[in-house]
């Protein structure tokens, strides 16, 4: 057996193992469809795994937004105490600006020189006064703004609470779906080793040795247009286990247009 | 120079005509003197007992007492409502004037002759308690007259419940 007629008879069992992908119903569609499976149970296992997280943030988040609208809560529950202490502030202070008046009058009734220092206490007793009842009546503005604003916030929360809870609903449906779609691809294996008769590990192995095959032509054949097969001399301690392998796999064919010639 | 008190929101008592009073330029004022006015009082009970256009007559609980009680309709609202005490000294009589809010204190400048006194430029009518008593004790005789009860009752009905209590002091 001359070399050119090996490589030529290796090359035609290679191209012969890669082309068995064009057949109609063959090992590599199994393959591909064992394949497809595989990947569709990676995904839902992903999507299993990212299902969890989603929950558990969720979930999170809904203990959050339940304490920020206990807080809330809390606050608005203050809101007639702060406004009683405003009041009470204001009621105080009133009464000494009556006290102040009264000291006005004692001093506008009192004969010279304690009148004058009685009624100016009283001014000054009743600027202070003024000042002060001011600055509580802006203040007791300002709390109720701020209280408009822990209502709005309330509310706000309420509905974030309600999203929340429908958020962490839908998050349980999808797990569920996910471990349904999961339990399906299981199903799916079960039937597909009865209708194929092949289990996934050799269809996994096929289809790798189909790829390679591939791959393997693709390269000698780049080689052979390129006119560089005596360098590809080199291969042979590779390709000669392969060509031993290939020819116990692949069944001899008789070559087309020839007629009585052996190989 | 007087020396009293300058209040303001007296426009209802001007605008009963038996009472004859000539309000301030402004704001409804008028000027106690400080022997008439004795003090402001919050009192522990008010209760409203007939009203004469927008002004009501009443009774007050005031430092254990009770007198007399002229309210006007406040523009303000107060935390503690109060009322000037007034008093005639020579009737010995006493009446809480309500809803007015104090301008001023001490010493005022007094126009000459004019029965006023001047407070921030402006001119205040000197009102006299005892002239004050006399006219709210003739219109109360008039209402009685014109309404034909015999009774206390007989005065114009009284604004809301009457029994209008409240603590506040």
């Amino acid at each position: 057996m001359s070399v050119p007629r090996t490589r030529k008879r290796w090359l035609e069992l290679l191209r012969r193992t890669a082309g068995v992908a064009s057949e109609p119903r063959s090992v590599l569609d199994d393959a591909a469809l064992w394949e497809a499976r595989d990947r569709a149970t990676r995904a839902a296992q992903e999507a299993e795994k990212f299902g969890e997280r989603v929950a558990a943030t969720a979930a999170r988040q809904r203990a959050n937004v339940d304490a920020a609208a206990e807080r809330a809560s809390g606050a608005l529950a203050r809101r007639d105490v702060i406004t009683g202490d405003v009041r009470h502030v204001l009621d105080s202070l009133e009464r000494l600006g009556v006290v102040g008046l009264n000291v006005g009058l004692e001093g506008a009734r009192t004969a010279e020189p304690q009148g004058r220092a009685l009624t100016l206490v009283s001014e000054e007793l009743r600027g202070h006064v003024g000042r002060g009842a001011d600055a509580a009546r802006d203040l007791g503005g300002r709390i109720d703004e701020l209280l408009v604003v822990v209502v709005d916030l309330a509310q706000r929360i309420e509905r974030a609470q309600r999203d929340a809870q429908e958020l962490s609903q839908d998050s349980s449906a999808l797990k569920t779906a996910v471990q349904e779609s999961l339990t399906g691809l299981e199903d799916l294996g079960t039937h597909l080793r009865k209708a194929t008769g092949v289990d996934p590990e050799t269809a996994r192995f096929v289809s790798l040795a189909s790829d390679h095959a591939k791959g393997l032509l693709d390269a000698l054949t780049a080689l052979e247009g390129s006119g560089g097969m005596k360098a590809a001399s080199a291969l042979s301690p590779v390709l000669l286990p392969v060509m031993r392998l290939l020819s116990a796999i692949v069944p001899d064919e008789p070559p087309s247009g020839t007629s009585g010639s052996s190989p | 120079m007087r020396t009293g008190v300058v209040v303001s929101g007296c426009e209802a008592l001007g605008r009963v005509a038996p009472l004859g009073l000539q309000l301030g330029e402004r704001k409804g004022e008028l000027f106690f003197d400080a022997h008439d006015a004795r003090a402001v009082r919050a009192p522990t009970m008010l209760r409203r007992l007939a009203r004469v256009g927008t002004v009501t007559i009443g009774a007050a609980l005031v430092d254990g007492r009770i007198v007399a009680a002229l309210e006007v309709p406040s523009v303000q609202a107060d935390v503690v409502p109060c009322g000037v005490l007034l008093a005639d000294r020579h009737r010995g009589e006493t009446v809480l004037l309500m809803g007015v809010g104090v301008v001023g204190v001490g010493s005022f400048e007094a126009v000459s002759g004019d029965g006023t006194v001047e407070h921030d430029g402006r001119t205040i009518p000197i009102v006299h308690v005892g002239k004050l008593l006399d006219e709210l004790e003739r219109l109360t005789w008039e209402v009685r007259r014109t309404t034909r009860m015999p009774d206390s009752a007989g005065l114009a009905a009284p604004p809301g419940p009457s029994d209008d209590g409240r603590a506040t002091s």
